[in-house]
């Protein structure tokens, strides 16, 4: 059973055969991530309606709340592919981990920018030391770190493995940006969804900001999938399917 | 544990005699002090308020010029061969290397932060605070600078990058530690905050000898 398992995992994760698949999926990744982004802003920028206390300028947390979530996904993910790649040697793990991380560096500043601009009418300050803010300025000095780290070294591998190892010891901070609303008492405001209370919304606010967070998350496989594509094309330049698939002949997935 | 305890002798004798290795954070860190008054202003009041911060600031900073000593001679020694031929676990031998440099590198710098603090006004009461938070945190500290330093060991530009991905590692370490002195001289209890240090150094105790071993592993790759 589980020697099948590997055999099938090893054999979805060759490059040839993970190409096909990302090939197949992409087009329906990017276009039902176009769909759900344009209805969920649709619903959030006019559909929903005017929040009472902070008027239009809440409607950032459209693109805030999916941008920050995501920032935290991205990392969790990148380091369970970072995982995947040092236990199992699995390279397709290992391409995805690095392609990951500069689509988190760009939710993660996404998420600082947007927050910055809603902060400048609602706090009056365009940014603001405290806790939440500053752990998630840190997730992208780490998104920048490991990305730093895997540039630096010369042999591939190594650096595949060596960023690794710095996404898997960045996994500490996760949690502490996650739960540093609740542990300090920031100037932040506490999370819209609390699983005990629910939603701190309105259910004319909350489908809307369900919409673009699976927006966010199909655009982000869409982004992981094509850049995979493009370095395994790059690694892989020299071998007979990328030669045979370049010269017309339709490859075999 | 034979092989540990011999090898933390040697660390020890080694470290000991490379002396300038174990002085130089320190005068990093007088430094860093001394920079304060002129940087800020030289008002007791502020200082006083400021210098536990920069006591934690300043730490930081000089642990990662023990980090960049930490490894550096190694390739040339072939230790990092032997550690990995040895019948004894390499984790074993790694550890003991950083338990030899936490005593004769980390434990001056720690014990010299609180003394600096004074010097910039902090009461001795906070003083104790501090000392004790720096202790718990340092092994902590130790380990990750350590790992910074054996990731970026095969980089000849090395020295810039390894502080780059160490230091917001340290940031739950900061978070936690930085806020025990205010809340010490407030009279808040502070234990919470001495236990989740305790634990974080723990966790890097048990695992990060695993995680520099490995990416100590890497370098022997090519």
């Amino acid at each position: 059973m589980a020697s099948r398992f590997w055999t099938w995992l090893h054999k979805k994760g060759s490059p040839p055969v993970f190409y096909g698949m990302a090939e197949r999926w992409s087009p329906w990744l990017g276009w039902a991530s176009l769909a759900a982004l344009v209805v969920g802003l649709y619903g959030g920028l006019v559909l929903a309606p005017t929040d009472y206390q902070q008027g239009e300028s809440y409607r950032i947390i459209y693109i805030h709340v999916p941008a920050a979530w995501m920032s935290l996904f991205v990392y969790m993910f990148m380091a369970s592919m970072a995982a995947v790649g040092i236990i199992w040697r699995l390279k397709i793990a290992d391409t995805m981990a690095l392609v990951a991380a500069p689509i988190g560096a760009m939710f993660t500043a996404l998420a600082l920018a947007t927050g910055s601009i809603w902060g400048k009418p609602t706090w009056g300050t365009w940014w603001v030391w405290d806790a939440r803010l500053t752990s998630e300025l840190i997730l992208l000095f780490l998104y920048l770190g490991y990305i730093a780290l895997y540039n630096a070294m010369e042999d591939e591998r190594t650096a595949a493995r060596a960023a690794g190892i710095l996404a898997l010891v960045g996994v500490v901070n996760i949690p502490i940006i996650h739960f540093s609303v609740e542990w300090w008492h920031s100037l932040h405001q506490g999370p819209l969804l609390d699983l005990k209370k629910g939603w701190s919304l309105q259910p004319e606010m909350v489908w809307p900001l369900l919409t673009t967070m699976a927006g966010f998350q199909l655009l982000f496989f869409w982004a992981l999938f094509r850049r995979s594509q493009t370095v395994v094309l790059l690694k892989e330049a020299r071998s007979k399917w990328v030669g045979a698939m370049l010269s017309g002949d339709r490859p075999r997935f | 544990m034979n092989a540990f305890l011999a090898s933390f002798e040697r660390e020890c004798r080694i470290a000991w005699r490379q002396k300038m290795d174990v002085l130089n954070p320190l005068i990093f860190m007088a430094i860093i002090i001394s920079l304060a008054p002129l940087a800020l202003e030289p008002s007791p009041r502020l200082l006083a308020e400021v210098a536990a911060g920069f006591a934690w600031l300043a730490l930081l900073l000089g642990a990662q010029l023990t980090g960049s000593a930490l490894f550096a001679d190694d390739w040339r020694t072939g230790w990092l061969k032997q550690i990995f031929l040895s019948p004894s676990p390499a984790t074993v031998l790694v550890l003991a290397r950083l338990a030899a440099w936490w005593l004769l590198g980390f434990l001056p710098l720690v014990l010299l932060s609180p003394l600096a603090a004074m010097m910039l006004g902090l009461p001795s009461a906070s003083a104790m605070a501090l000392l004790l938070a720096l202790l718990l945190a340092s092994p902590a500290l130790l380990i990750f600078t350590a790992l910074g330093a054996a990731l970026t060991l095969g980089i000849g530009r090395a020295a810039a990058l390894a502080p780059l991905l160490v230091l917001p590692l340290l940031v739950p370490l900061l978070i936690f530690g930085a806020g025990i002195v205010r809340l010490h001289a407030d009279g808040l209890p502070v234990d919470g905050q001495y236990w989740l240090l305790a634990a974080l150094s723990m966790l890097s105790i048990t695992l990060g000898p695993l995680a520099v071993t490995a990416a100590l592993r890497l370098q022997l790759v090519d």
